[in-house]
């Protein structure tokens, strides 16, 4: 029933400001973000790792972290954002709307998405993989050997439409459970209802790490479909597009120059590359293109972190997850994370 | 025509009534037309403004995704327009499965409330007060919890090695028939039953044995059963009730047969204690004494707010989607998601519940007023 009245008072917003709302243009949305002093991120709330509540009631994850590091840059100030539940179905109607700023909210990057919806994307931030779990038992070693299988899913929009696609390229056949709450479908698949569970590949290892016995469910090794995970903003808004881009941009930058949090003040002090001082804000001129303070990207490093320890807190090594950084890796380490020059 | 003749109507028209009351009837008619016009038009120009596409030519674009269970053959390549379509049938499918279950067993209830017996009045009552004080939701989800507690299928249970039930859902026989086959055969039964009110009493007996001779010729080598067996990961052949569709279809039926139950209750209550003691006083066995006397007279009472029922039945059946059944919110839900049109797709939700609903209520309308004049009369 909730899921369903913020579907519908999305769509009514959606109307609402289809009917007298002002289109997105340069600038508009930064300045609304300044007036209302917080900007307002879009999250896929319950999603360990990504964004969910603590026992405190803070919402903790890689997700949740990059929508501070985009406050931190705004404000100075990581906590001025409030943080909004999307669903599948009624994110792109928040985003358009202008219920929420901007999404960081697991979306894959699609063509459509990119294009025909009036939004566009920022950089791909994370790469991950839709694959699919099973459980132990069932002896299962390749999803080529689940021909008729059942598969449980919750609904993102393309994960159907992947899963679809693989199993009609491999002359396959599938039985789709498909359940609009993510709990259901969880529940349903541990309950032994399907014979997988098919999905983004972190999302399957962080639910498998919240069962009481991980150990009785295998994720398959085949990755049926990219899963390029990018943030969204409206379109017409190049400059809100930047801020975004290059809040991404400058975490990962922090961690191809070697700048932690914790020795983010001694960079700013003692660093010779001309680049971290770039970065750091010695050259405010830059700053000003952006319509950002000088000291920016110091910011997000000094309240946020790199990118390589935003990953290790929410999803890695001190995570409950213990993730690889597999793809995510910086290009330097064989990865794919790369950003472009500071100049 | 001069001006003063001019004057002259118009005074005329104003001191009309019905004039007057067609002209307030048109201003209202080109309001409404005109505030619908720039609703339509703003959208279109602030959609456009946005770079969003609007229109409905994306329901002509293949869907991509796969339904679970549908009555009619979907496919991936089909398009958004019949993946609607598929889930609406579905939609209407539980929807109508589930107004006759309620139905019946709502009558049960209602008048095992009004029984002598007060172990029945009071499991009855118990009935009414669970299910009509608990969220609809909340007993779905318990019902398809309960159902993923049943034996796996490598455990099913099985009765007589043909039906079977596991987490994965029912499985029964079922009767496989070629579609001429049984239209014959139905022919044939229309022909004798036609034939049998026609022919002389001497006739009867004969001419039904020889069409349903023919009726079984027509069928003989045609029909075979199905059974279901273990194949692979599931059961496959047979007649398949999922777990999805028994959540949604146990919860609708349970959730307003409280409803109907005490609607029932009520529409016999209203019947005045005079009309029994007189049916009583003519000595009308009680069979005779409901049929005639009763139920008739209830059943003015009942009949309106059992449309309202139905209608919320329907609409209530989009909660299958939290359930897993695809049902029309579903579809659009996931259209939704992949194409980004939302305007599109509640608009055709809002249309799309409204044509059952007020079809339900037109039908139930009609149906209403025939007992008003037949009891009238």
């Amino acid at each position: 029933m909730r899921l369903r009245m913020a579907f519908l008072c999305s769509a009514v917003a959606l109307l609402t400001t289809a009917l007298l709302g002002e289109p997105a243009s340069a600038g508009k949305t930064l300045d609304a973000v300044r007036a209302r002093g917080t900007v307002k991120c879009g999250v896929n709330i319950g999603a360990v790792g990504f964004a969910a509540a603590d026992s405190t009631g803070a919402v903790k994850g890689f997700d949740a972290d990059f929508c501070r590091a985009v406050a931190a840059a705004v404000f100075g100030d990581a906590s001025k954002v409030t943080f909004l539940a999307i669903t599948a179905a009624s994110r792109f109607p928040m985003l358009q709307s202008g219920e929420v700023d901007l999404l960081f909210s697991q979306n894959s990057l699609t063509f459509t998405r990119d294009t025909a919806l009036g939004l566009i994307a920022g950089p791909i931030y994370f790469y991950d993989g839709q694959g699919a779990m099973v459980s132990a038992k069932s002896g299962i070693k390749s999803i080529k050997e689940m021909d008729g299988a059942s598969f449980c899913l919750a609904p993102g929009g393309s994960s159907e439409l992947n899963l679809n696609d693989w199993f009609r390229a491999h002359k396959m056949t599938f039985k789709p459970i498909v359940i609009d709450n993510a709990e259901a479908a969880r529940r349903a698949f541990f309950a032994g209802r399907c014979d997988s569970y098919s999905g983004d590949q972190t999302d399957l290892a962080s639910k498998r790490a919240l069962t009481p016995n991980p150990q009785d469910y295998i994720i398959l090794p085949e990755i049926i479909a990219k899963s390029p995970i990018a943030p969204l903003v409206r379109q017409g808004d190049e400059q809100w597009l930047a801020i975004i881009k290059w809040a991404v941009y400058a975490v990962i930058l922090a961690e191809e120059h070697g700048i932690s949090q914790a020795t983010v003040d001694a960079s700013l002090a003692q660093s010779p590359s001309p680049e971290v001082q770039r970065l750091l804000g010695k050259q405010p001129e830059l700053s000003k293109a952006i319509g950002l303070r000088a000291d920016w990207a110091y910011l997000i490093i000094k309240q946020v972190g790199n990118y390589g320890e935003i990953f290790e807190r929410n999803l890695g090594k001190d995570s409950v997850l213990k993730l690889p950084r597999a793809l995510n890796r910086l290009w330097t380490d064989g990865g794919l994370i790369y950003a472009p020059l500071m100049i | 025509m001069s001006g003063g003749a001019w004057r002259t109507l118009l005074r005329r028209w104003c001191y009309d009534r019905r004039a007057r009351a067609l002209f307030l009837q048109l201003a209202a008619a080109a309001g409404i037309v005109a505030v619908a016009a720039w609703i339509v038009d703003t959208t279109a120009t602030h959609l456009a403004e946005r770079n969003m596409s609007a229109g409905f030519g994306f329901l002509r674009q293949p869907a991509g995704f796969v339904i679970g269970e549908t009555l009619i053959h979907f496919d991936a390549h089909d398009s958004y327009l019949r993946a609607v379509v598929v889930c609406g049938l579905n939609t209407v499918f539980v929807s109508l499965l589930a107004c006759v279950a309620a139905t019946l067993l709502g009558a049960v209830i209602g008048l095992g409330r009004l029984s002598a017996n007060p172990v029945v009045a009071r499991l009855a009552s118990l009935y009414v007060l669970a299910f009509r004080n608990t969220p609809l939701l909340l007993q779905m989800i318990l019902w398809y919890a309960l159902l993923q507690a049943l034996p796996p299928v490598r455990e099913a249970f099985s009765v007589a090695g043909s039906i079977f039930l596991s987490q994965r859902g029912l499985r029964l026989p079922a009767l496989e028939v070629e579609p001429a086959a049984l239209l014959a055969a139905a022919g044939a039964i229309v022909v004798a039953i036609v034939l049998v009110s026609r022919v002389g009493r001497r006739w009867r007996l004969p001419v039904l044995i020889a069409s349903l001779l023919a009726a079984a010729a027509a069928l003989s080598g045609r029909v075979g059963v199905d059974i279901p067996e273990r194949r692979g990961f599931n059961f496959a052949g047979g007649l398949e009730m999922t777990p999805e569709f028994t959540a949604l279809f146990a919860g609708l039926t349970l959730y307003y047969a409280a409803y109907i139950a005490e609607i029932v209750r009520g529409g016999i209550l209203a019947v005045p204690p005079g009309q029994w003691n007189a049916a009583r006083a003519l000595g009308l066995s009680d069979r005779h004494l409901m049929q005639y006397v009763v139920v008739p007279q209830a059943m003015r009472v009942i009949t309106p707010p059992l449309t309202m029922e139905y209608v919320g039945l329907i609409k209530a059946s989009s909660l299958g989607i939290l359930v897993g059944y695809p049902e029309l919110f579903w579809s659009v839900s996931v259209m939704i998601g992949q194409t980004g049109h939302a305007i599109e797709g509640i608009a055709i939700l809002m249309l799309a519940y409204l044509v059952p609903s007020l079809s339900a209520a037109a039908a139930m309308n009609a149906f209403n007023r025939r007992l008003l004049r037949t009891s009238a009369a």
